[in-house]
């Protein structure tokens, strides 16, 4: 199928199969689990690394994207 | 497949540039005015406060500056690469209109789950407010409920799939969704930490500043994914 006779209604495109999403799918929550976890709660309910600087340095991100702080 | 992927990290890092004039513009305002408070209050109680970790450490124009725009950048990424896996599956699958109306649901149901409900239940809190005790059982209460909010969304998506009518299936999903994240509201403690001579406006300030840069960073994700897909990536 070519770009050139797509039209811009998305049910004429067949479903993308499940199995060339799944790793994708995978590798994307498992980072985006990560990212959640170091700006919304890292150093705050729990650490991984000593200290408060990663909490310090996201602290504003933290608080205005409504994540519980301190 | 990595061409969406790629749509969606590029949408999530625009959309987090947006995000952080918002969140300059309407959030710093109120997490200063919140410090503000906080030192003052921490001034007057010298002997029995112990210094806060908000209010020493790191400088406020590096957490106001790098320090939110890396934080907004890190979320807008991953929502970006998240709504390029959710729009990948529910093509086709679950959703049958056009790129416009799919990305469309799947930007309206993941925010209503992810941002508006677990904020309902527990809102976010300026500094200064919040006893840092609890912070523990805040921080799991807060993950579990919104953990349960998007299981029970995916559950009410499939559960319905098969249903005939467009308006039954829309009822019956609301109805399940509701009926479960009700009890666990119910069931989930709350927690009650504002001092009542907090000032009202800037709590209410700081809280609807969480929801303008939730919004914006999630309508703008939601607007450049469909422009980089109606433009870029018919094929995809
Ligand atoms: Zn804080």
């Amino acid at each position: 199928m070519t770009v050139a006779t797509r039209s811009a209604v998305s049910s004429d495109l067949p479903a993308i199969p499940l199995r060339d999403i799944a790793p994708w799918a995978a590798l994307a929550s498992l980072l985006a689990v990560l990212v959640v976890y170091f700006v919304g709660a890292e150093q705050g309910a729990w650490s991984v690394f000593h200290g408060t600087d990663v909490h310090e340095f996201v602290h504003d991100a933290r608080h205005l994207l409504g994540f519980p702080c301190h | 497949m990595t061409r969406l992927l790629v749509f969606g990290l590029l949408a999530g890092l625009l959309a987090s540039v947006m995000t952080f004039g918002v969140a300059r513009l309407v959030g710093e305002p109120a997490l200063d005015a919140a410090i503000a408070l906080e030192v003052a209050d921490s001034h007057a109680h010298a002997a029995d406060t112990p210094n806060h970790p908000d209010a020493v450490g790191m400088s406020r124009r590096l957490q106001a500056g790098p320090g939110l725009f890396v934080g907004l950048a890190a979320i807008g990424a991953a929502l970006g690469g998240i709504l390029a896996i959710s729009f990948a599956v529910a093509r086709g699958r679950f959703l049958h209109g056009s790129t416009r109306a799919t990305v469309g649901w799947i930007t309206a149901l993941g925010f209503a789950a992810v941002i508006v409900v677990p904020m309902l239940k527990f809102p976010g809190n300026p500094p200064a407010v919040g006893n840092s005790e609890t912070i523990g059982a805040r921080t799991l209460a807060y993950f579990a409920f919104l953990a349960l909010s998007l299981a029970t969304l995916g559950f009410a998506v499939s559960a319905v799939k098969g249903v005939p009518s467009r308006h039954r299936k829309m009822l019956i999903g609301a109805a399940i969704y509701a009926g479960v994240m009700t009890g666990a509201a119910i069931v989930l403690p709350s927690f009650h930490e504002v001092d009542p001579a907090f000032p009202g406006d800037v709590l209410w300030q700081f809280r609807a500043s969480t929801l303008a840069v939730q919004a914006t960073l999630w309508a703008s994700t939601a607007i450049v994914f469909c422009w980089l897909v109606g433009r870029y990536g018919q094929s995809v």
